[in-house]
């Protein structure tokens, strides 16, 4: 059962016509937006299922199925280690388990993000023939983004007994890192599908900004306490949704400030992600 | 008890013009300029697909839509299933709601046809031993036998909708909506489909249904709905109805 009660906008009769769009507060409604994601999140045994579903698709008619996944990072891994230990010198202890982590939760934020713009057009034919909450395929394409963040850790554990550090107790913290990035992924997500559906040209923009985050976050450099403190470092809000899995993972708590910077990120994301979900959700259908 | 209540309801396609409309950056740049550049990219034409509708659909009503090309029977269809957001009125839909809008949707070719059918079973809501039983009978009622086990896109077009009609009535729902796609299927098929909509409609449930042919609203229907650009132009009986269409039809 539903209602929709929705005010006028300026028309003039005819076949094809032309409508300046104004402003208007009912143009923003944020209870049904908020009732339609609840439903979505209740809905967790649809989006569960097409996320398994699309697992099986990835790797359908393949030989090996999702240990390629993992073998494509261990080659990267085992590529930047030879360079390190035979051309830079540097020493290699804990470094590639540094690395192995910061790729996987890499895997997991930039992914959850790069798939943004894409998720709801992804999800076009079941959009247009099923009455579902949309949330559902955002949640769909953040948990094949956790999926694949749970095959690339097992990179990590494998690096770690290669360099023979013992899991801590420590790793359990990982988990809340998890959730924030969670809350950052669907927030993130709930801003770039509908623009991503929208506007063609997001998908190709966050492509480049991600690639420049990769580059600027402590990923493939170990930062010292001077890059700590520098801004590059301070503030670039990917650095906190890694440090807060990350630095569990590796053996720290993680600082005060990093726990906060994530939480304030990622329920940030989320609020505006709801208020751009709220705007855009009506005339999503006609623009896919 | 279901019912449907559209009140002055219109739905309207934008129509994107120039590449400006797709573009984030321009959109950006014209509302940070207050227009001055890219200011094409205001004023958006539409395509209007119900205008202002009032239509009321009691319980137990079996309705038929027909019209021309383009006159906004499967607006309708998609606006009372909730798919698409009508832009002013008043629209109520009470029942839950069941529908087969188009051949194919959501299925992905590679799967095999029971496989879509478990798929789809859950997008209707289903799970658990509702599902697999809802599977099975809707497995039966295809008739397709060992093609059921081969990739859908080996699939004709009458065997996608007996595929899509058998799942999409599996779970019983209140308001049947129902578009062309079952046209596809042979006499056999139509046959079948009818008894099970007329034994889903019996128990004061709704079926909303567009179709060209004569023959599968005679048999199904128990009144018709003639739209035209949007609005309605006649509604009453089959052949009532059906016959000032075709008049007008010349």
């Amino acid at each position: 059962m539903y209602k929709k009660d929705i005010n006028e906008h300026e028309f003039r009769l005819g076949g094809i016509q032309t409508s300046k769009p104004s402003f208007n507060f009912y143009e923003w409604p944020v209870p049904n937006a908020i009732d339609e994601l609840f439903r979505s999140v209740l809905a967790v045994r649809i989006w569960w299922a097409i996320s398994l579903d699309d697992l099986a698709g990835r790797y359908s008619r393949t030989l090996l199925g999702p240990v390629w996944l993992i073998l494509s990072q261990i080659m990267w891994i085992a590529g930047i280690y030879l360079l390190h230990s035979r051309f830079m010198g540097a020493s290699t202890s804990n470094y590639l388990s540094f690395l192995a982590a910061g790729l996987a939760v890499w895997g997991l934020i930039g992914g959850v993000t790069s798939d943004g713009p894409n998720a709801l057009l992804r999800a076009k034919g079941y959009i247009e023939s099923y009455p579902l909450p949309m949330g559902i395929y955002i949640l769909r394409s953040v948990t094949g983004s956790f999926i694949t963040f749970f095959h690339l850790i097992l990179v990590f554990f494998a690096t770690s007994i290669l360099e023979r550090n013992l899991p801590s107790i420590t790793m359990v913290a990982a988990i809340p890192g998890l959730l924030l990035v969670a809350v950052y992924g669907v927030g993130v997500q709930l801003i770039l599908a509908p623009m991503g559906a929208r506007f063609r040209d997001i998908g190709p923009a966050v492509a480049s900004v991600l690639n420049l985050a990769l580059v600027l976050t402590p990923i493939f450099w170990v930062p010292d306490a001077d890059h700590l403190n520098n801004p590059l470092v301070r503030l670039n809000p990917f650095y906190y949704l890694l440090e807060v899995v990350r630095a569990p993972l590796l053996g720290t708590w993680g600082t005060p400030g990093d726990w906060l910077g994530a939480t304030l990120i990622a329920f940030v994301t989320l609020f505006i992600g709801v208020l751009t979900y709220a705007r855009m959700r009506t005339t999503l259908f006609y623009w896919l | 008890m279901s019912h449907i209540s559209i009140n002055g309801v219109t739905v309207a396609y934008p129509v994107s013009i120039s590449g400006v409309q797709r573009s984030g950056f321009a959109a950006a740049a014209s509302a940070l300029s207050f227009g001055r550049i890219g200011s094409d990219a205001r004023g958006t034409q539409y395509v209007v697909a119900l205008d202002n509708l009032k239509l009321n659909i009691k319980q137990g009503t079996r309705l038929g839509l027909i019209g021309r090309n383009g006159s906004g029977k499967s607006t309708l269809l998609k606006t009372i299933a909730g798919i698409v957001q009508p832009r002013s009125g008043n629209l109520t839909v009470d029942g839950s709601i069941g529908c087969v809008l188009s051949l194919g949707a959501g299925m992905d070719g590679e799967k095999s046809g029971i496989d879509n059918m478990r798929l789809i079973a859950r997008l209707h809501g289903l799970y658990g031993q509702a599902l697999d039983a809802a599977v099975d009978e809707a497995a039966a009622f295809t008739d397709l036998g060992p093609y059921l086990e081969l990739p859908v896109r080996t699939y004709s077009a009458g065997m996608m909708a007996r595929l899509s009609f058998a799942i999409a009535t599996a779970k019983v729902s209140s308001i049947l909506v129902v578009d062309e796609v079952i046209g596809a299927g042979d006499a056999h098929f139509i046959a079948k489909a009818g008894q099970r909509i007329m034994s889903l409609t019996e128990q004061s449930n709704i079926l909303v249904m567009a179709s060209h042919s004569y023959e599968i609203l005679a048999s199904y229907c128990s009144e018709l709905l003639w739209m035209d650009a949007g609005r309605v132009r006649m509604r009453g009986g089959v052949a009532e109805v059906w016959g000032a269409y075709i008049e007008a039809m010349g």
